[in-house]
């Protein structure tokens, strides 16, 4: 059964420093739509690698086609997106400044989902991201948020892709 | 020690490829998943998804209300 409380548990008991993003992240910002995973940013280290994969293979993961996650696999650099028994969890490594995991979770609020608190990306950081993604329903976020927190949303100066 | 695979140059184009790799990928994922459900399965996680969704959003209005007081 779906518990996406239950996957930020595991992670929050494993020590594991996370900040939600994506469409949890856009509700916990006021606008309310439909997602059908959770969302992580961790930082980029060999040990949060280990420690994530280490939990997800604990809640049963699987990648596309089926294959079992293992505990002696290496997270990609594109991190993982797998289904657990909780449901399913994409785990994102950190970027460049100011999109790095130390800046995200320092601008991050607090939020509580089935009584577990958990860091949420705060509005500039996940409007940066939305961005950066620029799909349909990433610029239908934006536009949402825009509307609920006025705009523009001040825009965080993203190296490599306002220049480009 | 930080890897810093995506992050090494200070550039964020090459998080930006990662980052979309990882959304196809999830994306996949999610249709994979939704094909094995049953109809029965899609809905009572439509509305777990529900409730989690209104306990989130009520705690944020209590911590906005409490804020503005």
């Amino acid at each position: 059964m779906r518990d996406d409380a239950e996957i930020l548990r595991r992670l929050r008991d494993a020590q594991i420093s996370f900040v939600v993003i994506g469409g949890w992240a856009v509700i916990a910002h006021g606008h309310v739509r439909f997602t059908k995973n959770i969302n992580v940013i961790v930082a980029d280290t060999p040990a949060v690698r280990r420690a994530v994969t280490a939990v997800l293979v604990a809640a049963g993961a699987t990648r596309l086609g089926g294959d079992r996650l293992a505990v002696d696999q290496a997270m990609p650099d594109q991190g993982w997106q797998v289904d657990t028994e909780h449901g399913r969890i994409d785990v994102l490594l950190e970027g460049a400044a100011p999109l790095d995991f130390a800046s995200i979770e320092k601008a991050a609020i607090t939020a509580e989902i089935d009584g577990v608190s958990i860091r949420v990306a705060g509005l500039e950081h996940l409007a940066a991201l939305k961005r950066i993604a620029a799909r349909p329903h990433d610029l239908d976020d934006l536009c949402a948020l825009e509307e609920l927190h006025g705009a523009p949303i001040r825009r965080l100066d993203l190296p490599g892709i306002d220049a480009a | 020690m930080r890897i810093a695979s995506s992050a090494a140059n200070g550039d964020l184009s090459r998080s930006r490829e990662l980052w979309a790799a990882a959304a196809r990928e999830a994306h996949e994922l999610d249709i994979e998943r939704a094909r094995k459900m049953t109809p029965d399965e899609r809905l009572a996680e439509g509305v777990d998804l529900v409730r989690i969704a209104a306990k989130l959003q009520a705690g944020q209005r209590a911590k906005f209300r409490t804020a503005s007081a």
